[in-house]
């Protein structure tokens, strides 16, 4: 899901921005509400901020497909530190991960709208839809999947309206396919992942969960 | 060993066992392609766009250089907020 430099028009690019700026100006409200309420919010926060970094830039190969991609980490830190700050805290990553040659600059919108925005709120939103219903390791293990998936089928969107204007959906698919493949795979890792470490802070300290996101 | 010690040995120990499985397949089958370059490259066939380097990227050599110092720093971070969020220390 990262788009490099000069892949995107320009003007996407900024539309990505724009689209950007108020889930930042709420991320940031978000931090500093939390981190005034809770002192144990800041540290947290740069763990998992540290967590997502690592996580969307570790390739992992699947040979069925004879290719390699990463998972995002960012439907778990929803559920740690709260869908807003998650978006900051992915800005951050995907920012420092240019300098990897994964990304860019100027897809830095277009970058966090897929992995920091839509990723983490449809990962956070099938968190709440299952929490009440199914097991917490169930509902954390499946926004680890959806918010996985949704990422890459964000990421093929933008690649279409950017550079297909013209045939948007049959180029969504086809970008979609490009990714889809491996990254099943991949997604029921981050399934299995996020059950894990969300079912492990659940049981051994729920007031991170309960104070982090709460309060 | 008390519960955290057990779970951070084996997450470590699953890591390590899946950086061993990637490195034997890169070794056995060549170099695996990221589908991010994948879908770019179809991308760009399909729309005679380039890909333009903004940033200087850091050589892929030094990049375990460049995780080294995060890590380095990251460790220090969170070594220094350790109690406040493990809780106290048993000292």
């Amino acid at each position: 899901m990262h788009i490099s430099d000069g892949i995107l028009p320009l003007s996407w690019c900024f539309v990505w921005y724009a689209v950007c700026i108020p889930f930042w100006i709420l991320g940031i409200r978000e931090i500093k509400k939390k981190s005034t309420k809770n002192p144990k919010y800041l540290p947290t926060l740069a763990m998992m901020g540290a967590a997502v970094f690592v996580i969307s830039v570790w390739h992992i190969p699947v040979p069925v497909t004879g290719s390699c991609s990463h998972p995002v980490g960012t439907p778990m830190a929803a559920i740690v530190v709260g869908p807003f700050a998650t978006v900051v805290i992915s800005s951050i990553a995907l920012f420092f991960q240019a300098f990897l040659g994964h990304g860019g600059i100027t897809t830095l919108g277009a970058n966090t709208l897929s992995m920091g925005i839509v990723g983490t709120f449809t990962g956070y939103g099938t968190y709440r839809a299952f929490k009440g219903s199914t097991p917490l390791w169930f509902a954390a293990g499946m926004a680890g999947f959806i918010g996985d998936m949704m990422t890459y089928v964000t990421s093929a969107l933008e690649l279409a309206l950017g550079l297909n204007p013209h045939s948007v959906l049959l180029h969504w698919w086809l970008y979609f396919m490009g990714y889809g493949p491996t990254q099943i795979p991949i997604a029921v890792g981050e399934f299995a992942f996020t059950a894990g470490v969300v079912s492990y802070i659940a049981e051994n300290r729920p007031d991170v969960l309960r104070g982090v996101v709460h309060g | 060993m008390d519960k955290f010690t057990v779970y951070a040995a084996g997450i470590m120990a699953v890591l390590v066992f899946a950086i061993l499985i990637s490195s034997y397949i890169g070794h056995t089958k060549g170099k695996l392609e990221g589908t991010d370059d994948i879908v770019e490259s179809i991308a760009i066939s399909n729309s005679h766009v380039k890909p333009k380097e903004v940033l200087p990227a850091i050589p892929e050599n030094l990049e375990p250089i460049g995780f080294t110092l995060a890590g380095i720093v990251g460790g220090f971070i969170v070594g220094y907020f350790w109690e406040e969020l493990f809780g106290e220390s048993k000292r």
